[in-house]
């Protein structure tokens, strides 16, 4: 499983989803958190860290640009294209699904979720990136 | 009476297949292919439910059928086949022809043709379980769900804060607005995040448009796949008063819905009226 030293980029327009989502990781023993409310200025935390970067849990609809737009330009670097990245919706629709998969989304969560599904899904999305790695 | 039994209206033209299609049937349905082709109806369905099978010799007509069709840009579906029946056709190189659909809401939807839902009350469970969910998931409150009523006047509490997005579809437009008096939707917010905030701020305002947001992401699924309605993507505004009036100024009806909590009462307001002017059931 992801370090509790792991460094994590958080990204929503809504603070407060930021906050739950910040407040469920710390509840799992992550420090490293930093935030951002859009896919443009995630891009640029992403380039200027406080932290190396090891995962990103990002919102999909989003103004300016969205989680999916976001993806999309992680993935076209050589640098971030193996960067384990998990986008969060409100809507759970096989269309959404499939654009995501396509765009190489390492996991995707429907709000609402609790703490405990947030750690589910960190733990397939290690187990994704980390294949033949024991999760914790 | 044919074989062949046709059902029709403007937009389309049912015709029922008989349990076994055979030579014997060609030339009936060549005769009344042709009459077909002089309907207003765009959509043409071969209805096969009943139709175990097709001989080799009786494919050619509906080819024809198709052909002709097409050429007055009109379109041929298939429903009902069975899976016998369907891997002829396949085997046959014939897909293309019969054009197989699950059902004729698929070939409308294939075809382009509008299907708007009219409305009726199941629409509004959908909201209550996503409330329900939304409110003990993400925002850690228990909630019980009271029962849903018509509103004729206002609430017996003031509106504090409430968030609305508009529903429109082809059937029905009209509105969901949540609704929650200011402290319990404070003592909502402090109990989640362990704070102590004494008033609305645009924090609160923001998670009161991602409850919603939630709570309409959810019951969308559910009113789209399973019902078959067509909601879009909407996005919320938040309001904020120390006494919100909700007034809606649509045609329709409106639900309230009201929950409690632990926490203090709170409710969902939804409004719609069918395209057209008929009521909501």
């Amino acid at each position: 499983m992801f370090a509790n030293s792991t460094g994590i980029l958080v990204v929503d327009d809504m603070k407060t989803m930021r906050k739950i989502v910040s407040k469920s990781l710390r509840s799992m023993g992550f420090e490293k958190i930093t935030e951002a409310e859009d896919g443009q200025k995630a891009w640029v935390l992403l380039n200027e860290p406080p932290f190396p970067i090891e995962l990103v849990i990002s919102d999909w609809n989003m103004p300016n640009s969205s989680g999916l737009d976001f993806l999309k330009r992680v993935r076209a670097s050589e640098q971030y294209k193996t960067l384990p990245f998990m986008l969060l919706t409100a809507e759970n629709e096989a269309e959404q699904v499939k654009e995501a998969v396509v765009a190489g989304v390492s996991n995707y969560m429907v709000k609402p979720f609790t703490p405990a599904t947030l750690g589910e899904k960190l733990k397939a999305v290690w187990a994704k990136h980390n294949p033949g790695a024991a999760a914790a | 009476m044919g074989n062949f039994q046709i059902e029709k209206d403007k937009e389309i033209v049912v015709i029922k297949c008989p349990t076994e299609i055979a030579t014997a049937n060609v030339e009936e349905f060549a005769d009344l292919s042709k009459s077909l082709l002089l309907e207003q109806a765009k959509v043409f369905i071969l209805d096969f439910g009943s139709t175990l099978g097709i001989s080799p010799q009786a494919f050619q007509p509906f080819l024809v059928f198709k052909k002709e069709l097409k050429g007055i840009q009109k379109m041929l579906f298939s429903i009902g086949l069975k899976e016998d029946l369907l891997n002829d056709i396949k085997n046959r190189g014939l897909e293309a022809i019969f054009s197989p659909e699950k059902n004729i809401d698929t070939v409308k939807k294939a075809a382009g043709l509008r299907t708007a839902k009219k409305l009726d009350v199941s629409f509004i469970n959908p909201f209550i379980v996503a409330t329900k969910t939304a409110l003990e998931v993400q925002a850690d409150t228990e909630v019980s769900v009271l029962k849903p009523y018509v509103k004729k006047e206002a609430l017996p509490y003031d509106i504090g804060i409430a968030g609305v997005i508009s529903l429109i579809t082809d059937g029905f437009t009209g509105s969901i607005t949540l609704c929650f008096p200011t402290q319990t939707f404070l003592d909502i917010y402090n109990k989640m995040f362990e704070e102590d905030n004494k008033e609305i701020n645009e924090e609160l305002e923001d998670f009161a448009g991602e409850l919603l947001n939630i709570i309409y992401g959810q019951a969308k699924v559910i009113l789209n796949d399973e019902l078959g309605h067509e909601l879009q993507k909407a996005l919320p505004a938040v309001l904020t008063s120390e006494k919100l009036k909700i007034r809606h100024t649509g045609q329709g009806p409106v639900f309230v819905l009201p929950f409690d909590s632990q926490l203090g009462k709170f409710h969902i307001e939804i409004e719609m009226a069918s395209n057209g002017q008929q009521q909501a059931a």
